[in-house]
């Protein structure tokens, strides 16, 4: 039996690191540390499919084989997905893509996409998990909700935490929760402020106002009564080192990238008096590693498109939905991701209506849908690889088990090469 | 029919997690994905029981869910991230690329079969 310390679990943006695995004959068979989501992901994985062209199970070769032919003969190929996979594979989609012409975005577009857009329009005034962990003592969770989508980042990061300048962990924090619903998160909270649904920006501005040593007149503001409003800002403006943790209550409701762009000034504002930091709650394992492996290839985070030769950026042009909702993509290779399950119906359909190529360890809802699935090792379980946690800190994925199907980056290789060899 | 006009908000949930990493054939991700979270006031105003059936409308579709009781407002609804949520959820982005996940004007009534 062999054990491994200081496993990095890569399912959700939290990255957690501090997880001992035993395995024994190939298995993973017993786990210290880690949530229920993790301890399933380790522990219990679904079982593998073969590989599948048009519902017929087949070789790898074969499955491979049908990719290259659909996606050379392509008038418009879409690849999409990459938030679980490892670093390698990205960098192997962003290849693919440019040798393709290819529209290549991630699950950033449906997540946290614009709130990358509003880091570009104002930069971000930012810090890693540690910096939270050690010093933060006031706390503001805006959208977001880690009790249930981050489950350990309360007691590793953010809330009992202990660290340097915190070391009772909770007794020195103030957290502030604000939030449509009365989350968990916002139960755990000294201070919630209940806005009324797409009424985020309208709360910033009035909280920025307040900070800015505005003499507000109305009584309420997006459903927030002003007393609380004052509160919230005398909190803010008391931290000696703060931090603004924000999800996707910001980036998907009215207003999008204006809602982050609003909660990147109200740091910048607080900045003028204390200390602020801004971190986005990042959902899926390696979202922020397709962030970066798109930036560092192409210039652009997400949507991006290889038509004309280079890259170009056009969200809302080039973002998966778009062009699936506009008929435009005629084939898809979709990598570690289930848009079929998490798009809206009218472009998740359009899955089952083009060619799709699937790469999944999972046989997902998007494979069930497409022409050809291509079961991959698992990142982080049977492939190594880097992922990116939510603060942009870069950490090593292991390979614990064998598995009888190469990784994500194999398999975009093996495609990028057969491509190749199509085109001349 | 009593119905309720409400505001869809759809969310991540542990047990939505924990369904994911166990796979989306599985029981425990279609029950969590399937579940509608509402106030009891608005299980009251529609006469609805926690377990009954409850069909959810947006102006992007309809779908069927199981609904649950939960700490809301009597405006709000709930329902977690999957499949089923996302037959009501938009596609009209804009140019964020983002569609409409949160803050989707709804209409909930009763399922009684018909």
């Amino acid at each position: 039996m062999a054990e491994y310390e200081g496993v990095v679990c890569a399912f959700c943006g939290s990255l957690c690191d501090d997880i001992t695995l035993k395995v024994e004959d190939n298995a993973i068979v017993s786990m210290t540390g880690g949530c229920a989501i993790g301890r399933k992901r380790f522990l219990s994985p679904p079982e593998a499919n073969a590989p599948l062209v048009k519902g017929r199970e087949t070789g790898l070769d074969q499955a491979i084989d049908a990719a290259v032919r659909i996606l050379s003969s392509a008038r418009y190929p879409l690849i999409y997905g990459l938030s679980s996979t490892t670093a390698e594979a990205q960098a192997a989609a962003v290849r693919l893509a440019e040798t393709l012409g290819a529209t290549i975005d991630s699950t950033s577009s449906v997540c946290h996409g614009p709130g990358t857009i509003a880091r570009q329009m104002l930069g971000i005034p930012t810090c890693t998990l540690g910096e939270v962990r050690n010093r933060a003592d006031v706390v503001l969770f805006w959208g977001c909700n880690p009790v249930e989508a981050h489950p350990r980042h309360f007691g590793r990061y953010s809330v009992q935490a202990r660290g340097w300048k915190t070391p009772e962990g909770r007794q020195n924090r103030t957290l502030i929760a604000v939030d449509v619903r009365k989350t968990l998160t916002a139960k755990m909270a000294d201070v919630f402020l209940q806005v009324e649904p797409n009424s985020d920006f309208e709360v910033l501005t009035a909280l920025r106002a307040l900070i800015n040593g505005a003499n507000l007149t109305g009584d309420t503001f997006g459903g927030v009564p002003r007393s609380q409003l004052e509160q919230a800002a005398q909190t803010l403006l008391g931290a000696k080192y703060g931090v603004i943790l924000f999800g996707m209550g910001l980036t998907m409701s009215s207003g999008c990238q204006h809602n982050v762009y609003q909660a990147l000034m109200l740091a910048r504002d607080l900045n003028d008096h204390t200390a602020f930091a801004v971190i986005p709650m990042r959902g899926h394992g390696n979202v922020t590693g397709a962030e970066t492996v798109m930036t560092w290839l192409t210039g652009y985070p997400f949507a991006v498109n290889f038509s004309r030769g280079y890259p170009r950026y056009s969200p809302g042009e080039f973002s998966a939905v778009d062009v699936l909702v506009r008929d435009e993509a005629d084939a898809a290779l979709v990598v570690a991701s289930d848009p079929a399950a998490t798009f809206p119906a009218a472009a998740a359909d359009r899955f089952a209506q083009i060619s799709t190529i699937v790469i999944d360890p999972q046989f997902s809802a998007t494979a069930q849908m497409a022409q050809v699935y291509i079961p991959s090792a698992s990142a982080g379980i049977a492939a190594s690889g880097t992922a990116y946690r939510m603060d942009g800190v870069p950490l090593p994925l292991r390979k614990l088990v064998d598995s009888e199907y190469p990784d994500d980056r194999q398999i975009l290789n093996r495609i990028e090469e057969g491509v190749r060899q199509c085109s001349t | 029919m009593a119905r309720v006009e409400a505001v869809l908000i759809t969310g991540r949930t542990v047990k939505q997690g924990v369904g994911l990493a166990e796979g989306k054939h599985s029981g425990l991700y279609r029950q969590e994905t399937g579940s509608v979270e509402m106030s009891a006031a608005a299980m009251a105003e529609l006469g609805a029981a926690q377990g009954d059936s409850v069909i959810v409308s947006t102006e992007y579709g309809t779908a069927v869910f199981t609904c649950r009781n939960a700490d809301l407002p009597d405006s709000i609804v709930f329902i977690p991230y999957g499949p089923s949520a996302n037959r009501l959820t938009g596609h009209a982005a804009g140019r964020s690329g983002m569609p409409a996940f949160k803050g989707i004007g709804c209409t909930v009534r009763r399922d009684d079969g018909g």
